[in-house]
């Protein structure tokens, strides 16, 4: 009897490791995954979500650690290389948009700001707030760490690829530059429009230099705030079977319901 | 006084033993014993070893010369033979937690059924303040060209070409070298510069007084879909003369070099450039690499070999100018495991004589030109396991003046190799 239902045991954990599945990476798409997670787990899915960063879901998934790697930038080449040389065939799901929002502590009398000026700020050309019109308060300014795809996007196409400042706080979580943002006076970081709350004062941004637009869905959707960037699952071309249950799920109406229910931009 | 001592000191003694018999509650003990554990994972992140097994089964024609096995037997015409053609470990300890220098010692050997060897042995330190400066010493690949640094178990060909091979022995050398490169995410990343001193013996220890300098500036971007890098090299050093014997070509002949004397040196001078392209696109990977290298090369009559010797040289000095190049495609077929590699490489020993006039004016073996054209197919199976299939087919330089080349020799080489990396 024994021997029955440890078999019994051994062959539902192995049924179960079958369609598990690990989703790991971007602490951007973290509250989204969670969330389709969630509502997929509740019809026929095990799907685990957990966050870390953009680059270590994708060198999770190289490792064979996690199913699909969440990603709020897209793959690098070097990484491309390094699935090439591991006969591994990565694919890529946009799942969803985001707005990225800048935001400073709500006693912060600035509200808007151009590019070039969150440029000059995240890179160390100004370094006081009266420089902008703003109070004589040093600024201090937070990032997240190199391994985060957020990092990289705002490197990329806020600070046109030019370096972060020596000094800059570098954070490891959203949630902790929202803290940190909320609690000093001369504060400015950047977070996903998901993790937007009272705490902190989202600024309207600026390209032009004329027009400044507040994040919202509505202004991303709309395409009028331009800090927006699509959000990625990768997974491996021969784990294709197992995954599109939950690709497609998030790809379908109530899917999608989700990614507006979360604060993100749906593909739809 | 001494009684008064003693006594305080059994007095603390028995304090000491009553602080030890508190005891720790379950959670201080976990804590404690994380923290341990925690401790010592960090001392072993410290320490990563790695390698490759390649096991290959070699075909070559009566008159190749094959990488694995014994040579071909009086008896025998196409010859196979079976052996680990590298068998690589290493060892890499990288002390990222000092704060102050950043440094790692890495330590490679190739074990086959041949013997055991060292490939590597060298330390690195970078500078702690900008983070721009890594010094280099030891023994490692010389910093010249792409494909001396591009590691075997990465390459998609069985060996490396001709003229890498004759001109850098074992890649490696013994020397000290800085690297300068602006760190990741600076402008100037893409930029990079090698620069050091280097024995020019090859693994084997150093013989004589003269240092070499070797250089190699590259610059690589990486796009999206595409990546592609450049880079220029130069070789400043000596070469050993054994013997007051020196020759040097003057119009089609070797003539003996005036005042020459057993122990200056012969030019030893080349000037490199190579460069690499990258695409990835929906038919696959797509990889081009190429590598110019000419100069001044000493060498014997019989071959125009770097030195790689543990002693001096006694044989005379035969000084030619050389030209080499190599072209590598690969291709993978569409997003698979599978891909397929050609590559042409090419070695002029010595550019002033060609065809008929290899044999005649003191020119021999040492003189003849080698052209290597081969196709190969591969299949990663996993991140571990690789499977290589190529056919080398090599034609030399025909002599009608040079007894055994007066057609091409029957020297191509197929071969299938099953690689495991770990």
């Amino acid at each position: 009897m024994k021997k029955i239902i440890l078999a019994i045991a051994l062959i539902c954990s192995i049924a179960q490791g079958a369609t598990a599945q690990r989703i790991k990476g971007s602490d951007t798409v973290l509250p989204l995954a969670q969330k389709e997670a969630e509502a997929f787990n509740k019809k026929s899915g095990n799907v685990t979500v957990t966050g870390g960063g953009s680059g270590v879901g994708i060198a999770a998934l190289l490792a064979g650690t996690t199913d699909i790697a969440s990603a709020s930038r897209k793959m690098k080449f070097d990484e491309k290389l390094k699935f090439q040389q591991a006969g591994k065939s990565p694919v890529e799901k946009i799942i969803a948009y985001d707005a990225l929002a800048v935001v400073v502590n709500p006693g912060n009398k600035i509200s808007q700001l151009t590019r070039q000026q969150l440029e000059d700020i995240f890179t160390g050309k100004i370094t006081n707030w009266k420089q902008v019109g703003g109070a004589d308060l040093a600024i201090v300014a937070y990032s997240r760490e190199t391994s985060s795809g957020t990092y990289e996007f705002f490197k990329e196409h806020v600070l046109k690829n030019k370096n972060y400042k020596k000094n800059i706080l570098s954070m490891p979580a959203t949630g902790a530059i929202i803290q940190s943002v909320s609690q000093t006076k001369g504060a400015i970081g950047y977070v996903g429009l998901a993790y937007l709350e009272g705490d902190v004062k989202a600024i309207k941004v600026s390209y032009d230099g004329k027009t400044f637009v507040a994040p919202s869905v509505a202004t991303a959707k709309n395409k009028t705030y331009p800090v927006v960037r699509p959000l990625f699952f990768y997974y491996d071309k021969k784990n294709a079977a197992k995954i599109t249950p939950f690709i497609n799920f998030i790809g379908s109406a109530q899917g999608q319901k989700i990614v507006d229910q979360v604060g993100y931009i749906s593909n739809k | 006084m001494k009684k008064i001592l003693v006594c305080s000191l059994l007095c603390l003694s028995t304090l000491t033993v009553m602080a030890q018999e508190v005891e720790q509650t379950p959670l201080e003990k976990t804590q404690a014993e994380t923290e341990r554990l925690s401790s010592l994972v960090d001392d072993l992140s410290k320490l990563k070893i790695s390698g490759y097994i390649q096991s290959d089964l070699q075909i070559g024609q009566e008159d190749a010369s094959l990488k694995v096995g014994a040579g071909k037997a009086a008896t025998e015409n196409t010859f196979t033979r079976f052996g680990i053609r590298r068998g690589r470990v290493k060892f890499a300890y990288s002390d990222l937690n000092l704060g102050v220098v950043k440094g790692s010692a890495v330590v490679q050997l190739d074990i086959t059924e041949k013997g055991v060897g060292f490939k590597d042995a060298y330390f690195t330190v970078t500078d702690p303040w900008a983070g721009w400066t890594t010094f280099k010493a030891g023994i490692f690949d010389r910093p010249f060209g792409y494909e001396i640094s591009y590691s075997s178990s990465s390459r998609e060909t069985p060996e490396r070409s001709t003229g890498c091979v004759t001109l850098f022995p074992d890649e490696r050398d013994l020397g000290a070298m800085f690297t300068i490169q602006a760190p990741k995410g600076h402008a100037l990343n893409p930029l990079k510069f090698e620069t050091g001193l280097f024995a020019g013996n090859g693994i084997k220890q150093e013989t004589d007084n003269r240092k070499d300098w070797i250089s190699h500036l590259s610059y690589k971007k990486t796009y999206d879909n595409v990546q592609w890098g450049l880079g220029t090299s130069l070789y400043l050093g000596g070469t050993y003369q054994g013997s007051a014997k020196v020759y040097e070509m003057s119009g089609k002949d070797f003539v003996a070099v005036n005042n020459a004397k057993i122990g200056d040196y012969s030019t030893r001078c080349y000037y490199g450039v190579d460069g690499q392209f990258l695409l990835s696109s929906a038919a696959g990977l797509t990889t081009l690499r190429a590598e110019m290298v000419t100069g001044d090369q000493p060498g014997g009559l019989g071959d125009s070999k770097s030195p790689n010797s543990s002693s001096l040289p006694t044989a005379d000095t035969y000084r030619r100018n050389f030209m080499s190049y190599n072209v590598y495609l690969i291709q993978d077929l569409g997003q698979t495991k599978h891909s397929l590699v050609a590559k042409y490489d090419s070695y002029d020993p010595n550019t002033k004589l060609s065809g008929d006039e290899v044999g005649l004016g003191g020119s021999g073996k040492g003189d003849v030109a080698k052209h290597n054209i081969g196709f190969g197919y591969l299949y990663r199976m996993n991140s571990n396991f690789r499977l290589m299939a190529y056919y080398d087919m090599a034609f030399n330089e025909k002599s009608k003046n040079l007894t055994g080349y007066n057609s091409d020799l029957k020297d191509n080489i197929f071969t299938l190799r099953l690689q495991y990396k770990f």
